[in-house]
């Protein structure tokens, strides 16, 4: 091994490789004690090694060349493609690194006890190693193609993981919409790639062991000298424009932004620490990496970015609205991590990398803590209806329906409510949790959130408005969330007899719970000093044109900073205030609901997922049946029959000439003969002897 | 010179011509399979005429060249060949049909 110290990067996707190959294999033949140690051991062996990056990383950038992969020659104008497994070490890879593989090793730890009583046990974590080895791979890696590894293979796990309960028909119905949404965004991240090697003529990102072969510079190397000429140059600038959109587009789908967030709400039909995994803490967050690991690029184009920044804040109001009136606990997690993701891409989207990132981080940490704490109320009360089946005596009846709730779905925050007495660890960590998505000081969403806010500011006050707004209702859906779910008397007979989980479940919990709390002191706002957290990533996502140049005064920043406590708190007291003053802890009556159209249009999420149905599903339908009647079967079948028919047609014609005598036939056998030797006769006429 | 090498060429090729004619218009007027068989044979022999005569006219009476001759021998055994086969078809189809009338057999017509 050469001198480089930070090619042991490649040992970070190794282990939870092994993990994998290993519990697929052997897995369901191993008891499942030894599966899950051996899984979550793996997972923690990568965060150790990721830890060591970290100490030795500084503010250095390492690429770790480990083979060859594809060579292509030019040919015909076209430049050569060299295309190596290399791993990129810098101090943004080394903390998505560390949010993996922690907060992955963290859920793996979870999941041993709360995927205890699954058959499946083995299968499960075989998937969730699989997913952490794809999505280090995604963020090591130094090319786009290798990227693309890593982010087809997430796709994959989450399509696998979300499907997990595969005898459920809608849990296999979430897990295709899942793929299909992504793969319709895959496409742009692919074209986007041809466009960077047209433009490019490689698809490294920085300078690496090809650049030290051809001399052709990393794209991100290069980009930001490109600055002047694609100012200089319209068609440039349209292409750069194109490409960083298409890239974008591709994001969109792996981190459920507009117009392709329908599928994350559907995912939750996975077990519950995918959805705190996948779904939440690290592979939706893929977009937000990659935007920000290609920030030289993007930043090349003004229009790209304010795509960025709008779509982000858009996604971020719009998820937030629907959050407010759903149901079931998980789905309002969903549509929260959709408004959260949209936060980090407005962040990006405004040049401020770092805030974005940052916000990864934190959400990372109280987003899976809110899953997390989630599974372990969803586990409860299941427990609690199976021992009531258990003492009723009628464990497979139809489910219980009273006020068009259904009694018997533990994920329906309306059968729940007064747990915080039971389930004592969950609450206080759910509650330190949603205080910090709420942005409540000094919490580390309340940080992250507001660094966002700050910077969305610098670039319009309308985006602020939008984002303040946005967070308005965060602070108002978690409050509801947490008084429907801890708060107010219990609502069903279930939720009065549930108990808290095991220390596998709760130690989680705690870790995840206090690091959303004090997670946030890394990034404290420039108005305290030096931005630790945005100090360390500079060396990766220090914007081109640098905003700390354009500076504020102190009392701009601190202005902005009390007007968001203040929101956050008012609206944290209104929710408050509002769901202890009505009984059965909705805000409209039951015979509202279908009255009031604001209600009816949120509750059925703007009625995207029925338009989809409707223009995609059902349209499609159309055209493949339209497809086949005309094109299948009139032109393909027409085809091959009109053959046969023609053969018929002028086989009729001659058939008659078959009469089945023996005489025709001799004769004109014979007739064929004479003519034969009369042709041949008159053409050797002259080799016959003259007399 | 014996009396062979006394006819001209041309009398056994109007002799072998007018077998041949026999032989077609009998293949082509008669119905009894047996009978066209005969004139099948006919056609044969007459070209076997050719062949001899042919071998004979060109290699003279001193020269050793049997190649006519030979190939007349090859034409009998298929024709024997022949014979068998299509006996053998005739008396197949007589256990199966009421006669063997050439002209009712036309099944395979289209």
């Amino acid at each position: 091994m050469s001198s480089n110290p930070f090619e042991i990067a490649w040992l970070v996707p190794l282990f939870p490789l092994i993990g994998f190959l290993f519990a697929g294999f052997f897995g369901s033949k191993l008891p499942k004690a030894v599966v899950g140690a051996i899984c979550t051991g793996v997972v923690f062996l990568s965060f150790a090694v990721a830890a060591y990056l970290f100490v030795i990383i500084g503010a250095s950038q390492h690429t770790a060349f480990l083979a060859h992969w594809l060579t292509v020659p030019a040919s015909g104008g076209i430049p050569a493609l060299q295309v190596n497994f290399e791993l990129l070490v810098d101090p943004l890879s080394v903390l998505m690194l560390l949010i993996i593989t922690g907060v992955g090793g963290l859920i793996h730890l979870y999941s041993t006890s709360y995927m205890a009583a699954e058959s499946g046990y083995a299968r499960f974590f075989t998937y969730l190693n699989l997913f952490v080895f794809f999505m280090l791979l995604l963020v090591l890696a130094n090319n786009m193609v290798l990227m693309f590894v890593g982010w087809e293979g997430v796709g994959l796990c989450s399509y696998l993981l979300i499907g997990y309960y595969y005898e459920k028909k809608s849990a296999t119905d979430a897990a295709n919409k899942a793929f299909i949404v992504n793969r319709i965004g895959d496409v742009g991240v692919l074209i986007g790639m041809f466009m960077a090697f047209k433009y490019f003529h490689t698809l490294d990102f920085y300078n690496g062991y090809a650049y030290h072969q051809t001399g052709i510079a990393g794209i991100l190397n290069r980009a930001p000298q490109l600055a002047g000429l694609v100012a200089a140059t319209p068609a440039l600038s349209v292409a750069i424009t194109t490409l960083c959109i298409m890239v974008f587009w591709g994001c969109t789908g792996k981190s459920a932004q507009i117009p392709l967030y329908v599928w994350l709400p559907d995912a939750m039909e996975g077990p519950t620490p995918v959805s705190a995994l996948i779904h939440a803490a690290t592979m939706v967050t893929a977009g937000v990496y990659l935007v920000s690991r290609a920030h030289s690029l993007f930043e090349l184009s003004d229009v790209a970015m304010a795509v960025i920044a709008i779509i982000g804040i858009a996604t971020a109001f719009v998820a937030a609205t629907i959050g407010l009136v759903q149901n079931d606990i998980k789905r309002v997690l969903a549509y929260s991590t959709i408004s959260q993701l949209g936060y980090m891409f407005a962040a990006c989207g405004v040049g401020a990398f770092a805030a974005g990132m940052f916000h990864v981080l934190t959400h990372a940490f109280f987003k899976a803590c809110l899953f997390l704490g989630a599974g372990a109320v969803i586990h409860a009360m299941e427990h609690s209806m199976h021992e009531r089946h258990e003492r009723e005596g009628h464990g497979h009846a139809a489910p219980l329906i009273e006020d068009g709730v259904n009694r018997d779905d533990p994920q329906d925050m309306r059968n729940m409510g007064g747990l915080s007495k039971r389930l004592k660890i969950t609450y206080f960590t759910m509650l330190a949790s949603t205080l910090a998505i709420a942005g409540i000081p000094p919490t580390s969403g309340f940080f992250s959130k507001d660094e966002i806010l700050f910077q969305l500011s610098r670039q319009s006050w309308l985006l602020w408005f939008v984002g303040a707004v946005t967070a308005a209702l965060t602070a108002f859906y978690m409050t509801r969330l947490m008084y429907k779910t801890f708060w107010g008397s219990p609502k069903t007979e279930d939720a009065g007899h549930t108990h808290d989980a095991s220390p596998a479940m709760t130690v989680p919990l705690v870790i995840l719970g206090t690091l959303a709390v004090v997670g946030g002191f890394i990034g404290l706002p420039a108005l305290f000093g030096p931005n630790l957290f945005e100090r360390f990533l500079d060396p990766s996502t220090k914007p081109a044109i640098d905003h700390a140049a354009l500076t504020n005064s102190d009392q701009y920043q601190l202005g902005l900073l009390l007007v968001s406590i203040a929101i956050a708190i008012v609206f944290v007291v209104i929710a408050l205030y509002r769901y202890k003053s009505v009984d059965g802890g909705d805000l409209l009556p039951a015979d509202q609901k279908p009255k009031n159209l604001t209600y009816q249009i949120l509750l059925n999420k703007y009625y995207v997922d029925d338009f989809n149905y409707a223009v995609y599903v059902h349209g499609g339908r159309i055209f493949a049946i339209n497809l086949f009647k005309d094109f299948e079967e009139l032109l393909v079948d027409g085809a091959v029959n009109g053959v046969g028919k023609l053969a018929r047609a002028v086989g009729s014609l001659f058939k008659s000439w078959q009469t089945g005598y023996v005489r025709n036939y001799a004769f004109t056998m014979l007739i064929g003969v004479i003519v034969v030797l009369l042709a041949v006769m008159s053409s050797f006429n002259h080799y016959l002897p003259h007399h | 010179m014996g009396l062979v090498q006394a006819i001209p060429l041309n009398y056994y090729l109007v002799l072998s011509a007018v077998l041949f004619t026999i032989g077609a218009t009998g293949v082509l007027v008669k119905r009894n399979p047996i009978v066209m068989f005969m004139c099948i044979e006919l056609m044969l022999n007459a070209v076997n005429v050719t062949f001899v005569a042919f071998s004979r006219y060109q290699n003279g009476i001193n020269r050793q060249s049997m190649d006519g001759q030979m190939m007349v021998i090859f034409v009998m055994a298929v024709a024997a060949a022949e014979v068998a086969v299509g006996l053998g078809i005739i008396v197949s189809i007589f256990r199966n049909r009421p006669s063997i009338n050439i002209d009712t057999m036309d099944v395979l017509q289209g």
